[in-house]
């Protein structure tokens, strides 16, 4: 199959017709956007090199600036990450808040460090802890400031633009704050998930570094907000767009969201390599390594019909809405060759099911030899999961989140324990990384269900354990958050180390995305003990000297299982006949008794086929779930 | 979207029953038509059941064996 090898950003044809002075016009208006710390460096902004792509398709010119390679660099890449990747306390915003608020920020002596000192010892003791992020604040911050100021040709640029996501807030206030101390001309416009719904309000009216914000997805009233600045009409009135009024943040309704994602051509990263390479943080080797981020479907099928209630995604826009598998198919191609790399981080929130018997086939067909990564809803069979590693997945995002049936179903999940399990095996099987928690905290919850996760896991030791376990956090847009009368919320006040970060000025209220809550109906801590225990054990078996496995050889008539899940208990089983049919009945997905019945021909009463069932899982080798039954094993084939 | 359908979304246990279209199942049926259908279920029902539970305690044989043999490998054929 010929393909083309080259996606040219897409012009709306209001914007090719544009005649030769709107273009004049409009290249008169440089514009920079700008990804602050604490955003991770190894990546490219999505953010960025989209609008760079927009921008440029309407005549603007748009520079990206990844300022954040800059803060690596200077404090080192293990320490920048380690800063970037504890979320859990606003840390990275604190560093910025005296930059960016000066005398109104409200922590200046770094009580921070001792108050959270427990979540904060990934920095050391507390004083260890105070004395760093002190130093950092008061002299690593404001020469990082002081060279992206002389460092970077501000001159002749109009417009500078700051997308915002988790701790990139603050460092982009006391950015803008000098930019507009030094070039009062400048036009500063912020946008990014910080700044959807009322906290992108609230952060207009209350910072006065921010002329206009983008409140939504900015890939119309961007470029719109751009050219009513060029034209010299008025940017109040472009859907969406945020400003302040006489002292009041005015934000006018949104447009609808974007619904043609094939429309815009791909993620301009051009500069993002080269800052990266003239900084020495990225070797310019002819392969590179980098993991592209790549955007192909917006939204959550899911949650547009089912909002699973701990997620606060997609705050205004939960309707899916995905790229052509054609499109995908082209675009990975010209990415890669582009950037000289086969690695592919979808930015998506869950898998577009098309892609399934659209797009993975074809990537398969074409040789190509992509890894991915992608979240994915976990309901997918063995040859789904199979087709996503010869397409080149090799990391997955599930959301498992509960090995319970019933909590999946107080989340609305719309999975069951037992499909989790098996999208485990597989994934094992196919070679297939996986990244899940399991979470708890849900309204309705009993001690049962977390007493029956912990005896069960001890059996799962073989598979990919959870990376964390822990109480949910409630976010801002989450049916947790917005349904407080359901939910039974006695308190919910934000997160508290906002406090030490904005002034007492700013709404926090309104600000914050995470949220500190207690529920009237919680279970105590010690309810999740087994759990957390069952979950150490866990990790500590996978990652112990000799993985564990459960592995099966079938013949008809005949099974074999090796059971190597726990060092010095390691033996055999064998079963013959009826048990062995039942345990192979049961191998490629969850099943009921009666459907094991039909594929043994009904040879066999369901009853005394249930009873197989109770004793496959009493000892370990089958996952009962309600009426479902999933064999434990992998095959000892390979691939297949 | 075919990944929003409700059908896809629900649980496999409709996966499971789907199996009743299978040739050997399909056969049964036809057979319980053309003989008499519940005379032939009852049949199957009423066999003595196995016991399952000796088997299972007759099952584990302990010892570790050749890891090269045991060892689930990733690679996909090629």
């Amino acid at each position: 199959m010929v393909q083309s090898l080259s996606l040219s950003p897409s012009r709306p044809a209001a914007v090719r017709a544009a005649d030769a002075a709107t273009r004049a016009r409009r290249a008169d208006w440089p514009t920079v956007v700008v990804s602050m710390p604490f955003m991770e460096f190894d990546r490219p902004s999505i953010q960025l090199g989209l609008l760079k792509t927009i921008g440029d398709a309407h005549h603007f010119p748009v520079r990206t600036l990844h300022a954040n390679l800059d803060f690596a660099r200077q404090l080192g890449a293990e320490q920048y990450r380690t800063l970037a990747k504890h979320r859990g306390r606003m840390t990275g915003d604190w560093l910025f808040s005296v930059a960016a608020f000066g005398a109104d920020a409200p922590d200046p002596d770094g009580r921070l460090a001792v108050d959270f000192a427990d979540d904060l010892a990934y920095l050391g003791d507390p004083d260890t802890a105070r004395e760093l992020l002190l130093r950092l604040r008061r002299v690593e911050v404001p020469s990082y400031l002081d060279a992206l100021l002389d460092g970077f040709d501000w001159g002749g640029v109009r417009v500078v633009g700051f997308s915002s996501t988790f701790q990139q807030s603050v460092a982009s206030f006391a950015l803008a704050r000098r930019l507009k101390e030094r070039h009062p001309e400048l036009v500063t416009v912020f946008g990014g998930a910080n700044f959807d719904g009322e906290m992108g309000v609230e952060l207009v009216r209350a910072t006065d570094c921010i002329d206009y914000a983008v409140v939504g997805e900015g890939d119309v009233a961007f470029p719109a907000l751009l050219a009513a600045l060029a034209d010299g009409t008025d940017p109040g009135a472009v859907p969406g767009v945020a400003r302040r009024v006489d002292g009041r943040a005015v934000l006018t309704p949104p447009g609808p969201p974007v619904r043609r994602l094939d429309d815009a051509g791909p993620p301009d990263y051009t500069e993002y390599f080269s800052r990266a390479e003239r900084l020495g943080l990225l070797d310019p080797a002819a392969h590179r390594s980098t993991w592209i981020p790549i955007e192909t479907a917006r939204g959550c099928w899911w949650g547009a019909k089912h909002h699973c209630t701990f997620c606060g995604l997609n705050g205004t826009t939960m309707e899916f809405r995905a790229k052509s598998p054609a499109r995908v198919l082209t675009e990975l191609a010209t990415q890669a060759r582009r950037y000289r790399s086969f690695r592919f981080e979808a930015v998506d929130n869950i898998l577009d099911m098309k892609y399934l018997t659209e797009l993975f086939p074809k990537i398969v067909d074409s040789g190509a030899d992509y890894r991915m990564f992608y979240e994915i809803k976990s309901n997918v069979s063995r040859d789904q999961v199979r087709l996503l590693a010869r397409g080149g997945v090799d990391h997955i995002q599930p959301g498992l989140e509960s090995l319970s049936t019933r909590v999946l179903g107080l989340m609305r999940k719309g999975v069951r324990a037992a499909q989790n399990v098996n999208l485990l095996r597989w994934s094992r099987y196919y070679g297939i990384d996986v990244a899940w928690n399991i979470l708890w905290g849900f309204p309705g919850e009993t001690a049962a269900d977390y007493a029956e996760q912990a005896a069960a896991m001890p059996h799962l030791v073989h598979l990919q354990p959870p990376g964390t376990a822990g109480r949910i956090w409630m976010e801002r847009f989450s049916p947790l958050f917005t349904d407080s009368t359901r939910n039974r919320t006695l308190r919910r006040e934000p997160e508290t180390s906002y406090r030490y970060v904005y002034p007492d000025t700013v709404d926090l209220d309104k600000v914050a995305y995470f949220f500190e809550y207690e529920l009237a109906d919680a279970l105590p801590d010690d309810t999740y003990h087994g759990v957390r225990d069952a979950v150490e054990q866990w990790t500590a078996a996978w990652n112990g000297p000799t993985r564990p496995q459960l592995t099966y050889w079938y013949a008809p008539g005949f099974v074999q299982i090796y059971d190597a899940r726990h060092p010095g208990s390691e033996g055999t089983y064998t079963f013959h006949d009826e048990l062995a049919e039942i345990y192979h009945a049961c191998v490629d997905r969850p099943i009921t008794a009666d459907g094991v019945r039909d594929r043994l021909d009904r040879t066999l009463p369901a009853d005394d086929i249930r009873v197989a069932l109770r004793e496959f899982g009493r000892r370990g080798l089958m996952f009962l779930d309600g009426n479902l039954a999933l064999s434990l094993a992998l095959p000892s084939s390979p691939g297949r | 979207m075919s990944g929003s359908t409700p059908d896809r979304d629900e649980p496999t246990t409709r996966g499971a029953t789907g199996r009743r279209a299978g040739p050997a199942a399909l056969a049964v049926g036809l057979a319980g038509v053309l003989i008499g259908g519940p005379a032939v279920a009852a049949t199957a029902d009423d066999s003595p059941p196995p016991d399952f539970v000796a088997q299972f305690d007759r099952a584990f044989t302990p010892g570790i064996i050749d890891q090269s043999m045991a060892v689930p490998t990733i690679k996909l054929p090629t």
